[in-house]
């Protein structure tokens, strides 16, 4: 007896082999435009082959046999408790009646088909393990960086209902400013770290703005935050849950004595990818300075390309890139930065990021079953927010400072990597990056949501090995990268986009003479966002997200809380 | 006569123009003519089954003026913070009177239902 999800299937097949029909009618025909010189859209390529039928059931399941893996597709969406339904997202579950076994063999076959260091996992038999998580977590490398950090310690899954939820949250209620938790303990200690304009945090109902960089928040809705026992009241007055939420705060501005006591509403916001553009004039210099917080909405291509025309013929003689807080995201528009700093004669045929698979994929990327080809420098629109094949403006610059922090990481790190490669002086200015040359496919099976590195970018250079971060060369750890620049300390005393604001001042001392500022004998008030591996919370947040409070002081900051 | 008769027609009539490619290929590369309210909702659709997914969200680009549709990939998860995404580029074609969005990849095409199209190189 065929199931309803059967039934319903069918129809949609015979409807898909009609459409194919047509599409390669089309596509034969639209290669026949191109060859005929008549322009047009994109050449046919073949369609992945399709996946290999799902063994045959057997009485006892699947066996094990270490070192021989029957391919991952034979036992993908196979449940144990399979869903039915579409996700908040409309798409149908594609899960089939299965078991604990196929889930976890799934689990083995997936990652040594796609896991980065696929040679490195011990092949345990399922059979040991009766929870998926578990058979999970320990399907990764155990080896160590040269700091003796974990090689992998970005390995972790999440409820699937969490990710798509998470994924589909913009805009939220908040009130257009970063907190800072530099301790999340008591004595509690939360700065801002940036406002956004024209958001509540920015409105100035007596004349100041409700909060600037630097404001220490000292009480939510009553509640010191020092050392405050209702964690739920702190937490609910920095984190609104909704949009339009009163709640009031004591606040002390930087460098100030006084307190002030505001009432903010929150609002459903969207972040600002490019928080501000700036032409700061100094020492006899033209900077331009871009404080670029996320490539992660597909706003952030409009919005840097629009900054970069901002600067293009603002007669700059440095671009100061201020990537402190930026996490990472969109590796096309890390592309895209990269070849709109350093232009078209310096990128022209060269390799912003060649991802490396395990040695197994040979040149195909084992998830997609594409050709691996290297990423370029994007030189065109590709159509997040700017128009595809559209031209992008360029600085033609051949030294770029960029301002770092722990919070500085992955596609941020790939522009510093990309730039370098091709020969671009980087010059870091602020602390050591977070170190992560990685990257994965989130993947779905049966209600989790499964991440596994499985490529590494490399830059022109054929350079990947950043583990420990990028540091600048006056305060490097033994163990990251040293990059020309700067040890400075994010101290929140001074706006961003100033020329007093200690990571910019840096750098305009280093560009006018090629000095740093003494090494800071502390460490950064903001503590490097730390992670682990394991299950992903509910509770969790990701970057550019804002971090609650922990119940009974403890810190809340998750896996890939900060650095994801 | 019927759909799948229709379609088979259609196919047979794109595999005609293809063969007399040195003449006239048939299927032309177009942009929107007219659009109308619910015509990005069309579009929208069709893009749909192309990408496979139930809800898409077009990215930025004239269709009056471009013949590519950008399909903008999920949002990204907040972990995700080194991705691959890319909008997916679908093609307006214009195939004697009707309008068809196809997947350059797949070669698979879906017809666009009452929308009028022009070729690209025809004037408006």
């Amino acid at each position: 007896m065929k199931t309803d999800r059967e039934r319903m299937a069918r129809p949609r097949r015979a409807g898909r082999v009609r459409s194919m029909l047509v599409g390669v009618f089309l596509g034969l025909s639209l290669g026949g435009v191109a060859a005929c010189g008549g322009g047009g859209g994109g050449g046919v390529t073949p369609s992945p082959p399709p996946p290999p039928p799902p063994p045959p059931p057997s009485g006892g399941g699947p066996q094990w046999t270490e070192g021989v893996f029957d391919a991952a597709t034979g036992f993908a969406n196979r449940c144990e408790v399979p869903r039915s339904g579409v996700d908040i997202e409309g798409n149908a579950f594609p899960d089939l009646e299965g078991s604990l076994a196929e889930e976890l063999f799934w689990l083995r076959s997936w990652t040594h088909e796609t896991y980065l260091w696929n040679r490195e996992v011990v092949d345990r038999d399922p059979a040991g393990f009766s929870d998926r998580i578990a058979y999970f977590d320990v399907l990764k490398t155990e080896a160590v960086t040269p700091s003796g950090t974990d090689k992998d310690d970005f390995h972790f899954s999440e409820l699937t209902t969490d990710f798509l939820e998470r994924r589909n949250n913009a805009p939220s209620a908040k009130y257009g400013a970063s907190f800072a938790i530099l301790s999340g303990s008591p004595p509690r200690d939360i700065r801002v770290r940036f406002t956004e304009a024209g958001t509540p945090a920015t409105e100035a109902p007596l004349g100041t703005p409700n909060l600037v960089r630097g404001t220490e928040i000292l009480e939510v809705d009553g509640e010191p935050v020092v050392d405050g026992a209702d964690v739920d009241a702190l937490n609910g007055g920095l984190f609104p849950a909704t949009a339009g939420e009163v709640h009031t705060f004591l606040v002390r501005d930087p460098g100030a004595t006084e307190t002030r006591q505001i009432t903010m509403t929150s609002a459903s916001l969207v972040d600002d990818p490019v928080n501000r553009v700036r032409v700061i004039e100094t020492g006899g210099r033209r900077y331009g300075y871009i404080l670029f917080n996320t490539f992660s909405p597909n706003a952030s291509e409009r919005a840097i390309v629009e900054a970069m025309d901002t600067l293009d013929g603002a007669a700059i003689d440095d671009l100061v890139l201020d990537l402190r807080y930026n996490g990472g995201g969109l590796l096309a528009v890390a592309s895209q930065l990269g070849y709109m700093v350093a232009g078209a004669a310096r990128t022209n045929g060269r390799t912003f990021e060649l991802l490396r698979f395990n040695d197994d994929a040979g040149n195909r990327n084992p998830v997609t079953g594409q050709v691996n080809d290297p990423i370029p420098f994007i030189s065109t629109g590709v159509g997040f927010s700017y128009p595809n094949g559209l031209s992008l403006p360029t600085l033609d610059l051949d030294r770029v400072f960029i301002l770092t922090t722990g919070r500085t990481c992955s596609a941020s790190e790939a522009v510093i990597n990309g730039l370098r490669g091709i020969g671009v002086e980087v010059v870091l200015i602020g602390d050591t990056t977070c170190g992560k040359p990685y990257g994965f496919y989130p993947q779905d099976n049966c209600g989790i949501t499964y991440y596994t590195i499985q490529f590494q970018g490399v830059n022109d250079e054929g350079f990947g090995d950043f583990a420990d971060g990028f540091s600048p060369s006056n305060g490097a750890s033994p163990f990251s990268v040293e990059v020309p620049g700067c040890r400075v300390n994010d101290d929140f005393s001074a706006e961003l986009g100033s020329a007093g604001e200690e990571l910019f001042a840096a750098a305009a001392q280093y560009a006018t003479t090629g000095t740093c500022p003494a090494v800071p004998g502390t460490k950064p008030l903001e503590p490097a966002p730390s992670f682990k591996t394991g299950l992903v919370r509910a509770d969790e947040v990701g970057p550019g997200r804002e971090v609650p409070l922990g119940l009974n002081g403890r810190d809340l900051r998750m896996p890939g809380s900060d650095r994801w | 006569m019927s759909r799948e008769t229709g379609v088979w027609f259609v196919c047979a009539t794109l595999f005609a123009f293809a063969a007399a490619c040195q003449t006239d290929s048939g299927a032309r590369p177009a942009v929107l003519a007219d659009p109308q309210p619910g015509t990005l909702d069309e579009v929208r659709r069709a893009a749909s089954v192309l990408v496979g997914r139930a809800r898409v969200e077009l990215g930025a680009g004239d269709l009056q003026r471009q013949s590519v549709v950008s399909v903008l990939p999920p949002p990204l998860g907040p972990h995700e913070t080194h991705s691959l995404a890319r909008p997916d580029q679908l093609n307006i074609v214009l195939m004697g009177p009707r309008c068809y969005l196809v997947h350059p990849e797949t070669g698979q095409a879906e017809g666009l239902a009452g929308i009028d199209c022009r070729a690209l190189n025809e004037a408006p």
